[in-house]
């Protein structure tokens, strides 16, 4: 990641799986001793995109763990690494200043690492800086949802990032009447943190493109979910209308507070048909917003039909030939 | 030795510089050294300084000397313990040069070139600048 006169900063795999960075500390004959910082995904996801400095990771950031290695500048691939003693972690000279950021590297990351894709979308018509934001808003909020719904169902991702996902998911009180822009909001943030979205490049002259950098599996599921929304319009409408008049009839619909559905066989018909719109859309990850919004099948289904609106409204840019989102 | 065409500072071997090192243009750049006066041991590279053993081919980065362009790097724990920074003045007739990220170059000085002779000034590191 920095090289002068020789590797400065490394980036490392350890054996479990998790990231690594390994500062040069010390000189030993024909190399260099290294103090490496074993951190989680998401902290180094966060250094990854400049939200904390490389000192943060080894001072300060949670759960990481110290530790000492020696490489040669023959370069072997599998390193030995030992637990760091006290007597290089006790001194700051081992340890970077604060305030050196990924921005600061001088050798470009690996691509398999973060592989980060660009999309570019086909304009016509006429766009104003509106229409811009209304379609990049709900881009965004579908790109949040999978992305959160993937972190969710991640077998690697660790309790804590579980725990803070599902926080971000229940933030707003549902049953008070939580808004869902809230909610987007929400999760966008938690989303931005670890697989941001942004945009890469915009030209409005009719034809034109709006060019969007992300994760490339999370645009190649908005993709897939847009084609199925396509394919599936009546089948969806139809059963978003069912939930949606089931709720509104049980008064469920807005701020529900502690009402519960007055049948269990009416639960089970909203929870059946919502699961049955996330196997229509494509959406695998239902079982874990389930889990994540401890079963309950109101906040459930609200979700579920607040992703169809924004699929919906992003779609209808398509309709109305303003937009190539996929060539259905 | 001196590298590919015999004409660089360093006895480096023949397959550095590598293919892709570009004449340099005038330019400032930044040289960490250990004291407030320079010596020619401030520009050596690894390879000179004989940290670098290896029996195969290598990478050219350590027969270079690394220059730079913002201090950030005087942050890292290897290299903060020198504490004075190096204005450096640069040409076409300073050697060859891989161009890094943020203005870092890995470079290959010519046998002609004095880098002692193109400092401008030397200034002493601040704290966590």
């Amino acid at each position: 990641m920095v090289f002068y006169d020789a590797p400065q900063l490394i980036l490392l795999r350890t054996e479990q799986g998790l990231p690594a960075v390994a500062a040069a500390i010390d000189y030993i004959p024909n190399g260099i001793r290294y103090l490496a910082t074993e951190i989680p995904e998401k902290t180094f996801k966060a250094y990854r995109f400049g939200r904390v400095d490389l000192n943060f990771l080894f001072r300060f950031s949670h759960e990481r763990r110290l530790y000492v290695f020696d490489r040669t500048y023959e370069e072997e691939a599998v390193l030995k690494i030992k637990k760091a003693p006290e007597k290089i972690t006790s001194q700051d000279k081992n340890y970077p200043d604060r305030g050196f950021f990924e921005a600061d590297h001088t050798e470009d990351w690996v691509n398999d690492l973060f592989p980060e894709e660009r999309v570019r979308y086909p304009i016509n018509g006429k766009w104003d800086a509106q229409d811009f934001s209304k379609m990049y808003g709900k881009l965004g909020d579908i790109y949040a949802f999978l992305a959160i719904v993937n972190d969710l169902s991640d077998r690697n991702a660790s309790p804590e990032e579980i725990k803070a996902i599902t926080s971000a998911i229940n933030a707003p009180t549902w049953g008070g009447g939580g808004s869902y822009v809230g909610f987007y909001l929400d999760i966008a943030a938690k989303a931005q943190e670890v697989r941001p979205l942004r945009v890469a490049a915009v030209q409005y002259n009719s034809p034109g493109f709006i060019e969007v950098a992300g994760q490339e599996a999370v645009f190649k599921e908005i993709s897939e979910t847009v084609s199925r929304f396509i394919r599936n319009q009546e089948d969806l409408r139809t059963k978003y209308g069912q939930i949606h008049k089931t709720l509104k009839l049980e008064k469920l619909l807005g701020a529900h507070g502690d009402r519960k559905f007055s049948s269990l066989d009416l639960e089970r018909y909203v929870y059946d048909r919502s699961v049955a719109m996330c196997e229509v859309i494509g959406l695998t990850g239902q079982d874990a917003i389930f889990r994540s919004v401890e079963r309950d099948v109101i906040v459930f289904a609200k979700i579920i039909l607040s992703y169809y609106r924004r699929i919906k409204s992003f779609v209808e840019f398509q309709f109305e030939g303003r937009i190539t989102i996929t060539r259905d | 030795m001196g590298g590919k065409d015999g004409k660089f500072a360093e006895d480096i071997p023949a397959h550095c510089p590598p293919d892709g090192a570009l004449a340099l243009t005038k330019a400032t750049v930044l040289r960490l050294v250990e004291a407030e006066v320079a010596t020619p041991k401030d520009f050596l590279s690894h390879v000179a300084l004989g940290l670098v053993n290896v029996s195969g081919e290598y990478d050219c980065g350590y027969a270079s000397c690394s220059v730079f362009a913002s201090s950030a790097i005087a942050k890292l724990p290897l290299v903060k313990g020198r504490n004075y920074i190096a204005e450096i003045e640069i040409d076409d007739k300073t050697g060859l040069g891989r161009f890094k990220k943020n203005g870092h170059i890995d470079l290959w000085m010519y046998k002609a070139f004095d880098p002692i002779a193109a400092i401008k000034k030397i200034t002493r590191r601040q704290d966590n600048a």
